[in-house]
């Protein structure tokens, strides 16, 4: 019985291959329905087809196999039958003969050869015994519950089914729902340049599609649910537009009025780093990376359910205080919105004290937000100091504040840009106004000099292992036993180019130049 | 050594009794005779009868599966046991700790569980079947 073990279950649904006729079934469910349905819901629909296939499968099976036993039947010579209590195996009937026993009264004994050879002898037409009201049949469904399969193994089968949805086409994805391209109405050119020109007159945008159709003047039709599906996918399809709603809104913005740093990855964040597995990660590294807070470090999967994050602290590395970003990491990802379909989404950050909004994009591919160089400058932050964002009960508004301080002095490494484009760190006094992550903090008194220097090295394809030898010459000279903190050369040198935690400590790990001395120190190993 | 440990250590009303069935037909050659006169009055009449054979087709409950097989014991445990009037408090002592075993299918107990399902009391259970005699069978485990 191909179902009898739990491990075959597993693999059965870890190793699922969609195939041509699972895509059939799931679009004449939806041309049944007419309803767009997410991910979640045409995955159930998959393992019922699934299962409902199995069943038949299974009972097929059982039909070549033979007929269950119940001692209650009459199985003539020659009857093929199954043992679910001699571990499902099968015999055929042999003999029959008048059974004897004082308490059972007329009933009858069969001998069975069963297939490896053994002769056994069973009764029939016994009316009072417990096997008769056996289900075997339900007790086989019970272990293919569908509800616990998506429970177990939904995130594989999601992944594999949206994998194979993004290779058909009969089948369009507008928002996180598909729906079958040919029930959907035609949207004419003519009603897309005038979407063109609405949101023109806005800068841009944003406009719900409620109040798009309106404007439109689509709505007189009678499905409004289509109108706004088929609108939507229309929108979607033409380069002019961008869907930018937050999770479960759809708002349409004209994307030639969107940011340089939205639709072009600032030069401080453009990184070719390889994002890891977080499973099974050394427990202290993971530790080490995650405070670091860097959108390369994790593998983000947005098929799997993660923890919700209401508040997150996040110490500022260059490149995003230059930026006027933040990272979007598996931490902040769940703060962050979700688009129903655009890579790009217009949240507000809120000041926390001031109340001030301060409109900002989520893009996603890369993982960054941007939006907030001039709040960064207005409260004055350095790299370093640390940010907290919340999540509010609108997904399109994130809490930002900063721990305060009164402006005071404090000994920070300070970055000093030579006349011939080299650095210099010096601790130096530093006027600071929000709380800092101590090995993170950097004084930049001269940002159009490490721009040029970002500038020049943009083309240069300068060895990861050259910038980090320098920084360790460069750091260890603020430390007396000459030792530098894997942190404080993360930070430092990202002030140049960007590294992931990653990058860094393989770099530090696989050359001899380095010498890891216990407790994230290193110290560049004697000539 | 640990077999035989059972019938050195003297039994309390925490000890576990059962019938010992190989060991009574083995000591007892009226055993037959003893497990006849609790059958139910139709297996009774059955099983006096002349011409009844030793050996029947004992079916098994969970598999259906037929051997061959003395049919006293299944009809007395799977039938006679069974029914309403076959703890009866008239019984003697012996005889209502003996039914017990049968309808528990032989299950463990001790003193103090015979005595809640028997209403006797614990200490004369523990007296009657505790000691170096053995009745139907009935010894410590």
């Amino acid at each position: 019985m191909a179902w009898k073990s739990k491990n075959n279950i597993a693999n059965y649904w870890k190793n699922l291959t969609i195939t041509q006729s699972d895509l059939n079934a799931l679009t004449n469910h939806l041309f049944e329905t007419e309803v767009p349905e997410q991910i979640d819901e045409l995955s159930q629909v998959l393992i019922n087809n699934r299962l409902q296939e199995i069943k038949a499968e299974e009972e097929l099976k059982q039909e070549e196999a033979g007929f269950i036993y119940y001692p209650k039947e009459d199985y003539p010579i020659g009857t093929k039958l199954i043992f679910p209590e001699h571990d499902w195996t099968s015999g055929v009937v042999t003999d029959k003969r008048q059974g004897q026993h004082p308490m059972h009264g007329s009933f009858t004994v069969i001998t069975v050869n069963f297939e490896n050879g053994t002769t056994k002898e069973f009764a029939s037409q016994l009316s009072n015994h417990p096997l008769n009201d056996k289900n075997y049949t339900s007790d086989s469904a019970g272990e293919l519950d569908s509800s616990a399969i998506m429970q177990e193994f939904g995130v594989q089968i999601k992944r594999q089914l949206a994998l194979a949805l993004q290779n058909q086409n009969e089948l369009v994805l507008i928002g996180h729902s598909w729906f079958p391209k040919s029930l959907l109405i035609d949207i004419s050119v003519g009603s897309l340049n005038i979407a063109e020109a609405i949101l023109d007159s806005m800068n841009g945008g944003p406009i719900g599609i409620s109040e798009l159709i309106k404007q439109l003047e689509l709505n007189e039709q009678e499905n409004n649910q289509l109108i706004a599906f088929s609108l939507n996918y229309a929108l979607q399809e033409d380069p002019r537009f961008d869907e930018v709603g937050s999770s479960g809104v759809f708002s349409w913005f004209l994307k030639r009025f969107e940011p340089k740093s939205v639709l072009e990855v600032p030069i401080y964040l453009k990184s070719q780093s390889q994002p890891l597995e977080r499973e099974d990660f050394d427990p202290n590294l993971e530790k080490l990376f995650t405070e670091l807070v860097d959108e390369h470090t994790w593998i983000i999967d947005p098929l799997e359910n993660h923890e919700p994050v209401k508040k997150l602290r996040i110490p500022l590395s260059y490149p995003h205080w230059r930026a006027g970003s933040l990272p979007i990491t598996p931490e902040t990802y769940t703060i962050f919105p979700s688009a129903l379909q655009s890579e790009r989404i217009k949240i507000d950050f809120i000041d926390d004290v001031s109340k001030e909004r301060i409109p900002a994009w989520v893009v996603r591919p890369h993982r960054y937000v941007t939006g907030l160089r001039e709040w960064y400058e207005k409260q004055n932050l350095i790299p370093g100091s640390i940010i907290e964002i919340a999540s509010t009960n609108d997904p399109g508004l994130i809490k930002i504040s900063i721990e305060r301080k009164r402006s005071n002095k404090e000994w920070i490494k300070t970055v000093l840009v030579g006349a011939d484009g080299g650095i210099v760190f010096a601790l130096l006094r530093q006027s600071i106004y929000a709380g800092f992550n101590d090995r993170m903090a950097i004084a930049i008194p001269d940002m159009k000099g490490l721009d040029q220097i970002w500038e020049n090295r943009a083309n240069k394809d300068i060895p990861l292992k050259n910038d980090v030898t320098r920084l360790m010459h460069e750091l260890s000279k603020l430390n007396n036993q000459a030792h530098v903190h894997f942190v404080d050369l993360y930070a430092g040198i990202n002030v140049i180019r960007r590294v992931s935690p990653q990058d860094l400590y393989i770099t530090l790990n696989e050359n001899e130049e380095y010498t890891h001395i216990g407790d994230n120190y290193y110290h560049l190993s004697a000539a | 050594m640990l077999n035989k440990l059972p019938s050195l250590i003297k039994p309390t009303l925490t000890t576990q009794f059962h019938i010992d069935f190989d060991w009574w037909k083995k000591q007892d050659r009226n055993w037959r005779n003893a497990l006849e006169s609790f059958l139910c009055e139709d297996h009774r009449v059955y099983f006096k009868s002349p011409n009844i054979s030793s050996s029947a087709d004992l079916v098994d409950s969970q598999t259906g599966e037929v051997s061959q097989g003395d049919p006293l014991m299944d009809v007395l445990t799977n039938h006679c046991a069974k029914q309403d009037d076959f703890l009866s408090a008239s019984s003697p002592l012996v005889d209502s700790i003996f039914k017990v075993f049968l309808v528990n299918n032989n299950q463990p107990l001790n003193a103090e569980e015979l005595s809640k399902i028997t209403g006797r009391p614990a200490d004369i259970i523990l007296r009657t079947i505790g000691t170096t005699r053995v009745y139907k069978g009935i010894r410590p485990i």
